[in-house]
């Protein structure tokens, strides 16, 4: 992802030999410098705060490690805080296999989905519809993990469970290597439905990668093997798919990568009940979501063995996304080298051909199988034949691969129709104007009240988590991009922030919780606004610090030479040409990180813990949007409750929406701008 | 500059404007027990007197040792452990009312509340002796309910809960195997259950939730939010072994009530001798007393010495014990506290001042 390094701006030391005129006076030297110092300083101490709770994280799981060892505590099978006889003992591994398995399993519903959508985007749907149904695809991404666990538990799982007893009574014997996998009874709360909910959730960022993987195979290669005589679906198979596969490898990646550190949904549907090799149909437990039901009670030994599940959890993330990160720059270095990918391509459409060339074939020279491929065809009009003429296995063959890419562009519609459907069906009817001014009823049978405390609650996390992730981010984005010069020390530790960025945008949430939670909350001695604001910052953070880097990648290096070359400060410069440029993309970036916050459910379980009044006490417990959903989800869940759940649900999607579509308008108004 | 600098502004001080208008509500803070939450709640918002956050019972525990919090909610009696973080400060144990952990189940075939299960049944299905609906166990107290075959699902707290603990001292005492394999004794509210199918629920209403949405299931649900839940189809008649003057040693099945909660609260002889010696942490399950539900639970607010909001805290404690708010526990599933436990708590509170 790295662009080429730029050219090495004019020496300061340079402006500073040209003619005094030219040059402003000393006072110009200490303004750059203090804008120097201001950059350096905020990317220093953001990385030396993450630092310090990661630090002091990993203290934590010592007494872990001298328990019961590393590898025994990886591969212990127990969870017991008070066991019926001895010491407690704990284990990560049921957790561990839990959080693979239903990361896996909902790879295995969400890439072949995913592959499907965006070939339909891309391919099938005329150009006018397919970007706005990949918009639509992209909006589920913003719908947060309290939301799919709410519909899961309350639509989902009824729904569906005569198909999982089916699958029991069918598949019930099947027996793999001793393992079950559909053995009954079924439960609630199973793997199955889990792995569904999280493909769910992670089939908008597969998606969206795989769409932009695909647009990016040339038009030639398409249009080759159309010349070839190869239908739509033929030339999707043989052209697109090929040259897709390396960034299909790196979206699912990322989707595992995202999908391992999910938490509430699964807290909510797989029924937290640890166990290995246990049925599909029946409960499991995760890492993240064994993390969130117990962090807030746990103290002594138990946290510091949650702490450690943490660390394990972080470990396994970063593994995955680093992987990820590798495929992916792997496949862009793969797209660049064209020729033999062209020439690959052409091979494999021979190989789709049947053996006898088929009749009425007008461009199909006869080949044999293994014959050096052909050079590139010339760019002619191509009329193909008309249908009737292909063979029916290739006709038949196109039509079913068609027939799948539209029924998993189906599928994958249906979840965001459905969850939006239960939030109009169910929330509507709880909003009125009282809803946003009363607090919610204590008692939970009553259809009365509203969210106010919770909704402003979000607003001072959200005001809260702004005013530290923005300047912090935009700063060191620009010590990262204007600062800090490769070559340098200054550019070492450039890159190592960028690195520190790079990591904690796939922290998963449930981690930034819980050592907010142990380097705020237990320092301080009380949960508070403050620790949650914390924690939703250090989410915003690095999306802040990426956004506006790439923002400020884009602003023309000979625009800023200019500026310098008629002497003005470095401080000056970037006030006046690099920042302006920049500021909608960053404003953008701004709202995205807000947008990415205000869903969040886990962090803000230990941190800002939640209150049932109104409060704007910076150091008290704070209600706010998720977190009342969840609760009124899992504590109370009575219709009336629901209701109310849904009916905040509502005004949460409605609030990420609306920051997303905003930050999409600005970068999309700045974009006309810039081509005028 | 100027730009970015007013954008990043205006979009944080939407959250800070507001900062600065003080709480209206609350003069004394407390938090913990998520059982006594309703009423809590309820009694705070009445009066005005107060807030309560239910975080759980270690919680509250761990936030008055902590004195972030006026007053704590608790359904348990301190561990040692516990007793240690309050560096010697004394703690006053106040009970607030009289609550019961209702069993209910939901199997094929029982369309009301007439499945009555020894108590040490129960601690059999719950350590995993018992397995299956048809057992000869289960069969053998009722005659004319045809049970299925079907494996049992256990729905317990997947969180530390003092509802937990109270259940689990319960079993304990009444269930061989339930003592031996999962809680020796005492308010454990984490125990380790050894049923084979077993799904972990946060709160009183995931695991009401969790008894609705799976067949063949059996759970253990504070009886206010098992009404509120609307779990009044299969709650179990918890039988328990008494001597019944006249009749001898019998088994009794009773189903939870404000009667047979009020029996159950009713401290026997031992008990009354604690209570009027100042000491109200009293265990209330499998009562000895004719009639009374086995499972019958108090909770507690405890007060801890020296802290320089307590004045507000009796404050809040004489509203709680008062007849105003007594008078509204058993619409929110709960019993007022009656006898002795009440004259102790009153006296306690007025101890305190």
């Amino acid at each position: 992802m790295t662009p080429p390094p730029p050219p090495a701006p004019p020496d300061e030391a340079l402006a500073r030999q040209l003619p005094s005129p030219l040059r402003r006076a000393g006072s110009s030297i200490a303004a750059d410098r203090t804008y120097t110092g201001l950059a350096v300083g905020a990317a220093i101490v953001a990385v030396a705060f993450v630092g310090y709770l990661i630090w002091n994280t990993v203290a934590q799981t010592g007494e872990v490690w001298s328990t019961f060892g590393v590898w025994g505590f990886l591969t212990g099978e127990q969870w017991l805080p008070t066991p019926v006889s001895g010491a407690p003992i704990f284990g990560a591994l049921p957790f561990i296999y839990g959080t693979l398995m239903t990361s896996i399993l909902a790879l295995m519903i969400a890439v072949p989905a995913a592959i499907g959508i965006a070939l339909a985007t891309v391919v099938l749907l005329p150009k006018k519809l397919g970007g706005p149904v990949g918009t639509m695809i992209n909006l589920l991404a913003a719908v947060p993990s309290v939301i799919f666990g709410l519909w899961g538990l309350t639509v989902l799982v009824p729904f569906l469970t005569p198909a999982l007893e089916w699958l029991s009574t069918t598949f019930g014997g099947l027996n793999i290597f001793g393992w079950h996998p559909f053995e009954g009874p079924i439960t609630s709360g199973s793997y199955l439905i889990s792995a569904l909910v999280l493909a769910v959730m992670v089939l908008p960022i597969i998606t969206a990668i795989i769409r932009e993987v695909l647009l990016t195979v040339p038009r030639d290669q398409q249009e080759a093997a159309y010349a070839l005589g190869a239908t739509r679906w033929e030339m999707v198979r043989s052209s697109m798919l090929p040259w897709a596969r390396s960034g299909i490898v790196g979206a699912s990646a990322l989707g595992l990568g995202r999908a391992v550190g999910e938490t509430i949904a699964i807290a909510l549907l797989l029924g937290n009940s640890p166990g290995i090799f246990t049925s599909l149909v029946g409960p499991g437990s995760t890492l993240a979501s064994i993390i969130a039901l117990q962090t807030g009670e746990a103290s002594g030994l138990q946290l510091s063995a949650l702490t450690a599940l943490a660390v394990v959890l972080f470990v396994l993330a970063f593994g995955i996304n680093g992987l990820a990160r590798l495929v992916v720059s792997r496949s862009e270095g793969g797209a660049a080298r064209k020729g033999g990918l062209v020439s690959r391509v052409v091979t494999e459409i021979v190989g789709l051909f049947p053996r006898r060339a088929p009749k009425n074939v007008q461009v199909s020279p006869p080949l044999a199988a293994g014959a050096p491929p052909p050079p590139p065809p010339p760019r002619l009009p191509v009329t193909i034949s008309g249908s009737a003429s292909l063979s029916r296995s290739r006709r038949v063959r196109s039509r079913l691969g068609e027939g799948v890419v539209w029924f998993s562009l189906a599928l994958g519609m249906v979840p965001l129709i459905l969850v939006i459907w239960e939030m109009v069906r169910v929330g509507l009817p709880a909003i009125s104007g009282s809803f946003f001014t009363e607090l919610p009823p204590t008692d939970p049978s009553s259809y009365a009240g509203g969210i106010s405390n919770a909704l402003v609650g979000t607003l001072i996390l959200m005001g809260i988590a702004t005013l530290i992730a923005a300047p912090l981010g935009i700063l060191t984005a620009l010590f990262i991009r204007d600062i800090a010069r490769p070559g340098t020390i200054s550019g070492k530790i450039g890159s190592a922030v960028g690195f520190v960025v790079d990591i904690l945008l796939g922290v998963p949430s449930i981690v930034v919780g819980l050592i907010v939670y142990l380097g705020v909350v237990i320092v301080v001695g009380h949960f508070s606004a403050w620790a949650g604001g914390i924690a939703l910052a250090i989410i915003m953070f690095p999306v802040v610090v990426r956004a506006s880097d790439e923002v400020l990648q884009l602003v023309p290096l000979a625009q800023k030479e200019a500026a310098m070359a008629l002497g003005a400060p470095k401080w000056r410069t970037t006030l006046a040409i690099v920042i302006p440029a920049a500021l909608p993309g960053i404003i953008t970036g701004v709202l995205l990180g807000v947008a990415r916050a205000s869903g969040e459910t886990a962090p803000l379980l230990f941190t800002s813990l939640g209150n049932q009044f109104f409060s704007t006490d910076l150091n008290d417990p704070i209600s706010a949007i998720p977190q009342l959903i969840y609760q009124r989800t899992i504590q109370v869940a009575t219709p009336a409750s629901l209701q109310l759940a849904w009916g905040a649900a509502l005004v949460l999607v409605a609030i990420i929406f609306i920051l997303n579509i905003g930050g999409a308008l600005i970068s999309r108004r700045s974009r006309t701008l810039e081509a005028r | 500059m100027n730009r970015i600098l007013r954008n990043v502004a205006l979009l944080s001080v939407a959250g800070f404007s507001l900062v600065g208008s003080a709480s209206a509500f609350g003069k004394a803070t407390g938090s913990g027990a998520t059982f006594p939450a309703i009423a809590y709640q309820t009694w705070c918002s009445d009066s005005g007197l107060c807030s309560y956050t239910p975080v759980g019972s270690g919680s509250g525990i761990k936030a008055l040792a902590a004195k972030t919090v006026d007053f704590g909610g608790s359904d348990v009696i301190m561990t040692d452990a516990q007793v240690a973080t309050y560096g010697g400060a004394k703690v006053t144990y106040i009970p607030t009312l009289y609550g019961a952990i209702s069993v209910p189940l939901n199997v094929t075939g029982v369309t009301g509340n007439n499945v009555k299960l020894d108590g040490s049944v129960v601690g059999d299905i719950f350590s995993g002796d018992i397995t299956a609906w048809n057992d000869p166990k289960i069969a053998k107290t009722n005659k004319g309910i045809a049970f299925p075959a079907g494996p049992i699902t256990v729905c317990v707290r997947s969180d530390a809960s003092g509802t937990s603990g109270n259940f689990s001292n319960y079993l304990s005492k009444v269930s061989a195997s339930y003592k031996k394999k999962v809680s020796s004794g005492g308010q454990n509210q984490t125990p380790a259950w050894t049923a084979p199918l077993v799904l972990k629920s946060s709160g009183n209403a995931g695991v009401a939730n969790c008894v609705k949405s799976n067949n063949n299931s059996i759970g253990y649900v504070d009886l206010g939010d098992a009404m509120r839940a609307g779990l009044t189809i299969g709650v179990v008649a918890v039988g328990q072994n008494r001597i019944v003057p006249g009749k001898g040693r019998v088994m009794q099945y009773v189903l939870p009530s404000t009667k047979t909660i009020q029996l159950g609260g009713t401290p026997t002889a031992a008990q009354t001798v604690k209570i009027k010696a100042g000491d109200l942490k009293i265990d209330l399950t499998a009562s000895p007393n004719s009639g009374a539900y086995p499972i019958t639970t108090t909770t507690f607010i405890l007060v801890r010495a020296g802290m320089p909001n307590n004045g507000a805290v009796s404050q809040v404690l004489s509203y709680f014990l008062g007849k105003t708010a007594q008078s509204k526990l058993e619409s929110l599933g709960f019993v007022a506290l009656s006898g002795q436990l009440r004259t102790g708590a009153n006296k306690a509170l007025g101890n305190l001042s």
